[in-house]
């Protein structure tokens, strides 16, 4: 079982035999010589008479030299990105992945529902059009070269990823086929002038140093279904 | 008019201590003890005694003498803190006694008599008796048949 715990802007796991309860205790001091071991706070008399230490996770994370691990919510942890002055100061998380090996994709990780491995094998092609059984419904699949001037997924792939969107209400749900997921970040970013001007792509930034286009799912889905209409 | 020391004396192993009455509250036998994790080994963890924590220092470990087994002899004196302590010196006596700040108890093989010794039977001790740290110690009381090293608590809870 594990707790988690939030010290400051971190957080970290604690793993724990049992779980007993919430209850309220009075807090009593501890003994003078025990006052240097940071990771206790105080003791406490249980309603059965026993006695029981009382944590303190800042101290346990200084105990357990946790201060330079990267959790990705420190300032530092900030990938690098290009901003502009006029950052329009939207903070949004995206995941960055792969479809091509040399391209860089994000989408926002809100209208993402699912991410999931598979093996290639398990495509079922119906026409010019993929698809994936996918908890006992048809899973319609995304391959962006099909509907971005884009470079295609690399043949002999051992497994891909999908990317499965939120379905809603006018638009089913579907997957969008990656080579790689690279990260998932959290980014306040100027978008240029989208370098390839197409439905579907919102615009693009340079991301730790490469260049990501960051697609807009509802727009591509849009377009990937009038496309599907007309084949 | 000579004066007199009244000691309440314990074994560790075979060896023969003592410890002036007016440090000590109480003996308890074994209590339900909660350990500490990372602290030392002479700390064997806390007690809930009548409602106020007491920490319990197994003596022999702290001592550095070769650790046992706790058996149903095994008992704990708890003793006076300082500021319990202070209350008997304000009534002027024990003026020479020093304690420790916290509650503690010291776990010991067995307690045996109090006892009562002369003043001119106590001599300080030797710089160790056995494997025992000098530091720990504040003087030899010399009874009819044994040596009882007397035990000075001061230092007890100091590195």
């Amino acid at each position: 079982m594990i707790l988690v715990v939030k010290v400051g802007l971190q957080q970290f796991g604690l793993i724990v035999d049992r779980l007993f309860d919430l209850e309220e205790i009075v807090v009593k001091p501890l003994p003078s010589f025990l006052q240097h071991y940071k990771c206790y706070a105080g003791v406490t008399i249980l309603g059965d008479g026993e006695v029981a230490l009382i944590l303190d996770p800042a101290g346990i994370f200084d105990l357990a030299k946790l201060a330079h691990v990267e959790t990705g919510k420190t300032e530092k942890q900030q990938p690098s990105v290009q901003e502009t002055r006029e950052n329009t100061g939207e903070r949004q998380t995206c995941i960055l992945f792969h479809s091509a090996p040399e391209e860089t994709f994000a989408i926002p990780l809100a209208s993402v529902s699912r991410l999931e491995k598979l093996d290639p094998e398990r495509v079922e092609q119906v026409g010019q059009r993929s698809f994936l059984s996918y908890q006992d419904k048809a899973l319609p699949l995304v391959h962006l070269a099909d509907y971005l001037d884009v470079r295609p997924l690399p043949e002999n792939l051992k497994r891909v990823f999908l990317i499965i969107t939120q379905g809603k209400r006018d638009h089913e749900a579907v997957g969008i086929l990656a080579s790689k997921i690279l990260d998932i970040v959290e980014l306040g970013v100027e978008l240029q002038e989208p370098v390839i001007q197409q439905p579907g792509i919102l615009g693009s930034a340079i991301v730790n140093g490469k260049l990501a286009v960051f697609l807009e799912p509802q727009a591509l889905l849009g377009a990937a279904e009038t496309q599907a209409g007309k084949g | 008019m000579t004066a007199e020391k009244t000691f309440v004396s314990f074994s560790l192993d075979d060896q023969l201590f003592g410890l002036d009455i007016l440090l000590v509250r109480e003996i308890n036998k074994q209590l339900r003890l909660t350990p500490v994790p990372l602290v030392p080994d002479y700390i064997r963890g806390l007690v809930n005694l009548r409602g106020q924590i007491v920490s319990i220092i197994d003596l022999k470990r702290r001592l550095g003498l070769p650790d046992g087994r706790v058996t149903s002899k095994s008992r704990n004196i708890i003793l006076k803190s300082q500021m319990e302590l202070a209350w008997t010196q304000s009534a002027g006596k024990g003026a020479d006694i020093v304690s420790v700040p916290d509650k503690v108890g010291l776990l010991v093989d067995a307690v045996g008599d109090v006892i009562t010794v002369n003043s001119k039977e106590i001599v300080a001790s030797p710089a160790n008796i056995g494997e025992v740290d000098g530091r720990f110690l504040s003087g030899v009381a010399k009874l009819n048949h044994s040596l009882m090293a007397i035990l000075n608590v001061e230092n007890l809870l100091k590195e």
